[in-house]
């Protein structure tokens, strides 16, 4: 058989593979925006200060780990008891900081050394001590100083010392909504025929947003190009595709920086996992088998409603080194759990969402590259269909921006969070431009993953943050 | 001439690009152009959005405030209602889209008054005939206008819209079967108690602190017959009924609460076990006793706690053992209650095996 013979072979993969991506993508995007509708619809008749009030709320623990955070953690803590919910405590985990955090929160809720007894229902390292304030107003607050043993290991900690039946993981620099917890508690409370495990919310950029006293005053769109190419990204993950995979209950990933979980079930699991970097996917993960395993009827819920705001990476180096990671972590989880790839005894789990994210999320920046590398090749050998390949690339930028406008045109539509001609402008441009600089660097930051996981890296690596804790612009009369 | 050369554009195609992959070189292009053509009209939608959400926005708020400056005078004295109905009709005349404003203003105007109050916004709402509008509504396909004309009706208690009320509780949606039931409550219709059986044999915790919320606004006379519940085939309104019990301080309920502690439902026990805890009644001691003998893990943990709770120094030789259970949580909750009961540290450290527990019982920053 003739090269050009195997050449039109792998062309026909390539488009196949390029076709059903973008199919799913769309048919995805259309389910998002049905769900979504539905659910402004139904939010406008929620009273969420009905839960306020009401003795049946149950309790949540929100667990927040903090290494070396003494910059912000006094206000970040601040933030978090400012939370509304009628019965919440905060947990705030110092994972063995070499700074300043645990004396900062010390000293400024007045904190004491208590006798509190840890019940060890999951593996964590030494807790060396548990404070509470001495304050009444604060009494919600418990601080946990524990060796260092990575963000798994503390949030396995607080999971230990908290009382909540339900508790939310949550990146202690992230800025919440103030109403996200009465929000995020509501699928748990909705359901009666299966038992919700978890639920995830939106989480958005805050670069460049104004923030006062823990909380967002002002909603902007980044002036960094790499932030800004973040903010789109990030508006067509959560507004196009999870919250379509939540409804066919297929969602195996609950970001890291926001979620509420059954802490009844995450115990029984085992907590989180030490063994990889993905601990946020690889729980929930863990969590479903075990709930398929065992038949139980369960959901993983998912709140469109952006409700967490956090900083993304403004550098090239931090953000490959942040996409790095990802892919290592979702190497593991991919790893941890094959049993369940194409099993029809873990239903969507094992017959949709795993192979999805086998396919088209760990392999397509593979597939991508090796189209690349292939191009070149055909290039070289002189036996490319130029128009095809032209074409091809035509048809996956086109499409590309498409999917962009389609996320922008879902944020307008529903949630309007970017409000002002400017920020359209800016959302509108950076949707033609980012295909030919930020999408090349994450599929390359992807592969490097791949690469780094193969020679058996592991850590997170140093992820510097400018930090968000910025006053208001100051008005004239003040 | 258009199609001409449209023909020869596809033939040109086919001549210069068209080889093995033809067919897929078509397909391609089509995505091409839809892609274009998608992304350039939803970027043309985003923009008219834009000027029209701002337009609409300044023309609803100049309206609104001259309906609520209307409402204003009116409310002062210097107004009648007659001379109110014309100015609405005349702003419904020039622009017929003033009705559903109109009714948004009457509707959350209305929530600031009680019964009399309402009785003439509701005159004020039938002279402009927008009570059709609600009933028109409530048989529109999309749910939440349903609920939303539900609400209005419920809040101005518009009783001939009753018989389409219980048509429409038979829905799957919990939202609008919500306000269904809160409006036939506020119209005094209790029919829907026996449409449970048949339409509701589910009730979420959602639901349960909706309706909660919604019953503790209600005077006593008002509410359901909610003991009925107790005796429910469903699992959720028993649920529900012992919540209720424990909220309104249904102490002539405990004899039957302490039954359903047999209740297969563990959140049935458990929601048994909080109603009993709350309202303390000596009478539930003999239940919970009898309970915690054959109660596990959760259960028997909840059980010591209310126990301990009740304050009864009897209870000591009963829950004493339990103090060195193998359970360790059990323990604990057993010490817990024994400190409760009134026992002192230096008994309850003979009795524990284990320091700590002691220790994290009787610190004062833990209390």
């Amino acid at each position: 058989m003739s090269i050009s013979f195997w050449a039109d072979m792998l062309s026909y993969i390539f488009l196949v593979y390029t076709l059903m991506l973008m199919l799913i993508y769309v048919v995805s995007a259309l389910a998002s925006y049905r769900v979504i509708r539905n659910h402004v619809a139904e939010t406008s008749f929620v009273d969420f200060r009905q839960i306020l009030t009401s003795p049946l709320s149950p309790k949540i623990s929100i667990i927040a780990p903090a290494y070396n955070e003494a910059l912000n953690i006094v206000d970040n803590a601040k933030s978090l008891l400012a939370l509304e919910y009628p019965n919440f405590e905060v947990v705030i985990v110092n994972d063995g900081s070499k700074d300043e955090t645990l004396q900062r929160l010390i000293d400024a809720y007045k904190l004491e050394k208590t006798s509190f007894l840890v019940q060890q229902q999951v593996e964590c390292k030494e807790i060396i001590g548990v404070y509470k304030a001495r304050d009444e107003a604060v009494s919600h607050l418990t601080v946990v100083d524990k060796r260092n043993g990575g963000k798994s290991d503390a949030l396995n900690a607080g999971i230990n010392v908290c009382a909540g039946q339900l508790f939310a993981c949550i990146d202690v620099d992230c800025i919440l909504e103030r109403d996200a917890l009465l929000r995020m508690i509501k699928p748990f409370l909705e359901e009666t025929d299966q038992k919700v495990i978890a639920t995830g919310g939106v989480i958005r950029l805050a670069n460049d947003c104004i923030i006062s006293d823990g909380r967002l005053i002002e909603i902007n769109v980044p002036r960094n190009l790499i932030a800004r190419a973040q903010v789109l990204e990030y508006m067509r993950a959560f507004l196009l595709s999870r919250v379509a995979w939540a409804n066919i209950n297929g969602l195996l990933l609950i970001s890291g920086a926001l979620g509420l979980f059954d802490k009844q079930t995450v115990v029984e699991a085992g907590g989180y996992s030490h063994k990889t970097v993905g601990e946020d996917m690889e729980l929930v993960m863990r969590m479903r088998r075990m709930m398929e395993e065992r038949k139980q009827p369960y959901a993983v819920r998912y709140i469109p409603d952006p409700l967490c705001w956090t900083e993304g990476p403004t550098r090239w180096d931090i953000l490959g080194r942040q996409r790095n990671r990802w892919t290592r972590g979702l190497m593991d989880c991919l790893k941890f759990h094959k049993k369940v790839f194409f099993n029809p005894d873990y239903r969507v789990m094992g017959m949709i969402s795993y192979p999805f994210w086998f396919l088209y999320e760990w392999l397509a920046p593979i597939i991508e590259s090796l189209g690349l590398i292939f191009s070149i090749i055909l290039w070289i050998l002189d036996i490319i269909n130029g128009s095809s390949f032209w074409l091809l690339l035509a048809t996956v930028y086109s499409y590309a921006v498409c999917l962009s406008c389609m996320a922008i045109w879902v944020d307008q539509k529903t949630y309007l969070q970017y409000r002002s001609k400017r920020d359209l402008g800016r959302l509108l441009l950076i949707a033609l431009i980012e295909p030919f600089f930020y999408h090349p660097f994450t599929v390359y930051s992807s592969i490097m993953g791949n690469i780094d996981y193969l020679r058996g890296k592991k850590g997170w690596g140093s992820m510097t943050r400018q930090g968000l804790s910025k006053p208001a612009t100051p008005t004239p009369s003040s | 001439m258009m199609r001409i050369s449209h023909t020869d554009w596809i033939a040109d195609l086919e001549n210069t690009w068209l080889d093995s992959l033809g067919p897929f070189q078509l397909l391609l292009l089509t995505l091409v152009v839809i892609s274009t053509l998608t992304a350039f009209f939803l970027v043309a939608h985003v923009m008219m959005l834009m000027l029209v959400r701002n337009r609409r926005k300044r023309w609803a708020d100049a309206l609104q405030a001259r309906i609520e400056d209307g409402i204003a005078i009116w409310l002062a004295g210097d107004y009648s209602i007659r001379e109110l109905t014309s100015t609405f009709q005349e702003e419904i005349k020039k622009e017929p889209r003033a009705r559903k404003t109109i009714l948004n203003v009457i509707f959350a105007t209305s929530k600031l008054f009680r019964q009399e109050g309402q009785a003439t916004l509701r005159q004020l709402l039938t002279g402009l005939n927008l009570h059709q509008l609600c009933y028109k509504l409530l048989k529109n396909r999309h749910w939440y206008q349903q609920a939303y004309a539900t609400q209005i009706i419920g809040q101005l208690q518009l009783e001939q819209a009753l018989p389409l009320l219980k048509l429409k509780l038979k829905t799957k949606k919990s939202t609008l079967r919500l306000e269904l039931i809160t409006a036939m409550i506020a119209l005094g219709d209790q029919s829907w108690l026996q449409e449970i059986d048949y339409t509701s044999t589910h009730l979420s915790d959602w639901e349960q602190i909706v309706l909660l919320e919604r019953f503790r606004r209600l005077n006593a006379d008002q509410l359901p017959p909610f003991e009925i519940w107790l005796t429910s085939a469903h699992t959720d309104w028993v649920l529900f009924g012992v919540r209720l019990c424990r909220h309104f301080n249904r102490f002539d309920q405990v004899p039957e609460l302490g039954n359903l502690l047999q209740h297969p439902n563990i959140r049935v026990q458990m929601a048994v076990l909080d109603a009993l805890d709350y309202l303390s009644p000596p009478e539930a001691i003999p239940f919970l006793v009898r309970f915690m003998h054959e109660a596990t893990g959760d259960l028997l943990r909840t059980t010591l706690r209310v126990l301990g709770n009740q304050g009864d120094p009897e209870l000591v030789k009963l829950i004493a053992p339990y103090a060195t259970h193998a359970d360790s949580t059990v323990q604990f909750s057993a010490l817990s209650a024994l400190k409760e009961v009134g026992l002192t540290e230096i008994e309850l450290r003979q009795l524990s095996s284990d320091p700590r527990y002691i220790d994290h019982l009787f610190d004062p920053k833990l209390q």
